[in-house]
């Protein structure tokens, strides 16, 4: 058996939530927008062109700066702001996960919150300091951080993740999210 | 040519288009094959008329919704998901035709934006805990002078001067439209529309009734998708009424920017303050309603 402890706080949440937007494939698209934009923009205002066209150009240097690198951070942020002031009294919460034979449980603030059975994991992902046991939806899973075993330890529970669930298939996350 | 290059600009920057084709092709790719002629044309008719009134000020959510549930056809926990990945598009779509037609100072532009964003990401906390009540009839009676001053400007009467015509802002007018928008992208996080309270805040302080357009349109774009994502990633929405609310509600933004691009300035600033009324009306009901029900 192996347990996990860690204090979910706004750092900790933001560098789980927030991929590396450099490293997301979009990101190339709002760079072609944005310095179409940017030229547009300047361009534009040379050539003393009507307004409207300059409008354009400020409108996809905005969207591209916005969406390409502010907008997840920025979207993380809240949902971690939201859920604390809503579920937790604005106060950080502690997460506990037991990882046993059977199913892995989850503890929030000392009470059990979710029992997630071992049929529901479908990728063991590893990252530079954490494992995340992705389940079916999306970017859902249980996240575990290397440095926060209170029983047994980061290798020996790969070790342990390789050998008693070959099932699962093992890979390094994905480069965004490697932090 | 323009439009075709709008076309594909609004495309190129709806990451949530991508999201939802990846979606469709992983998760639900057997619904969209067994949707029936009905359900698409709902939904395509329903995107029409929706966002024809979107484009106008009038807010698409109330329209959809009644429609949607008149016509039945899909179960009301995926009606929100449905309009807010449907109406995303046309949203988008909305804020370059309007950007790309209508001269508006880019720096103001930028600002709004900015403040928008600032007010839904930066303050979703405090105002999640403001009565929601208290501020629906607060908005909807100071709407009610708004709109009259207006129609006062745009007739010539009383002391109130003439409409403006600034396609921006500069100075202590800038600041207060600022903080303003800040205050209308924070109360987006529960459930205000920024449409009628922007378009009122640029209008009193100067700006060109058709100068509003980008500035509303473009604060509500950037905002949008945020909502969209949640709905795509839990699966909550209906695809072939989301498919067909974005296809349509593109048609019902072009027609209404034809209709506000070629009216005259006159009737331009009648439509606004009727919107200004209507969206005052809908917020006094809807608190009125709360209030019978004991919600608020």
């Amino acid at each position: 058996m192996f347990v996990n402890e860690y204090v979910m706080d706004r750092r900790r949440y933001d560098k789980w939530a927030t991929p590396k937007f450099w490293k997301l494939p979009i990101f190339y698209v709002y760079s072609v927008i944005f310095i179409a934009g940017v030229f547009g923009w300047i361009y534009f205002d040379k050539v003393d062109a009507p307004a409207r066209w300059q409008t354009v150009g400020a409108f996809l240097t905005f969207v591209a700066v916005y969406r390409g690198i502010l907008f997840n951070w920025m979207h993380a942020d809240k949902t971690f702001r939201v859920t604390r002031q809503r579920y937790f009294n604005g106060k950080d919460w502690s997460c506990k996960v037991i990882v046993g034979e059977k199913n892995i449980s989850l503890y929030i603030n000392g009470k059990i919150n979710n029992k997630v059975e071992w049929s529901e994991i479908k990728k063991f992902e590893e990252a530079k300091s954490y494992f995340k046991l992705s389940a079916n939806e999306g970017n859902e899973g249980v996240m575990i951080d290397k440095a926060c075993f209170t029983e047994g330890d980061a290798e020996s529970f790969k070790k342990w993740m390789l050998d008693k669930h070959p099932e699962t298939p093992y890979g390094p996350i994905a480069p965004p999210f490697d932090k | 040519m323009l439009l075709a290059l709008q076309v594909l600009f609004g495309v190129l920057v709806a990451g949530t288009g991508i999201g939802l084709i990846v979606d469709i092709a992983k998760n639900r790719m057997d619904e969209l094959k067994k949707a029936t002629g009905k359900q698409w044309a709902a939904g395509f008719t329903v995107g029409i008329i929706a966002n024809f009134l979107d484009t106008l000020g009038c807010g698409s959510y109330a329209p959809s919704t009644f429609m949607y549930k008149l016509f039945n056809q899909m179960d009301d926990i995926d009606i929100p998901g449905t309009l807010n990945v449907g109406d995303t598009f046309p949203v988008i779509f909305e804020a370059f035709i309007f950007t790309a037609s209508v001269d508006c100072d880019p720096m103001f532009l930028w600002i709004m934006y900015i403040c928008a964003a600032i007010g839904s990401f930066g303050f979703a906390t405090i105002v999640t805990k403001w009565p929601r009540n208290k501020i629906r009839y607060a908005l909807g009676f100071v709407m009610i002078p708004l709109a009259a001053i207006m129609l006062c400007k745009n007739t010539g009467i009383g002391p109130f001067g003439t409409v403006g015509t600034a396609i921006g802002l500069s100075g202590w007018k800038l600041i207060v439209a600022a903080v303003l928008n800040i205050l209308w992208g924070a109360l987006m996080d529960i459930g205000f529309g920024l449409y009628a309270p922007c378009m009122a805040t640029c209008l009193l302080l100067g700006v060109d009734a058709g100068a509003c357009f980008p500035v509303f349109m473009g604060s509500c774009a950037v905002l949008m998708p945020a909502c969209s994502i949640e709905f795509i990633k839990t699966h909550r929405y209906d695809v072939a009424h989301t498919i067909g609310n974005a296809l349509g509600g593109c048609i019902g933004v072009f027609i209404a920017w034809k209709l506000v691009t070629s009216l005259p300035m006159f009737w331009l600033i009648n439509l606004v303050c009727v919107v200004l009324l209507w969206t005052s009306y809908t917020l006094i009901s809807a608190a009125n309603k709360d209030k019978k029900a004991g919600l608020a």
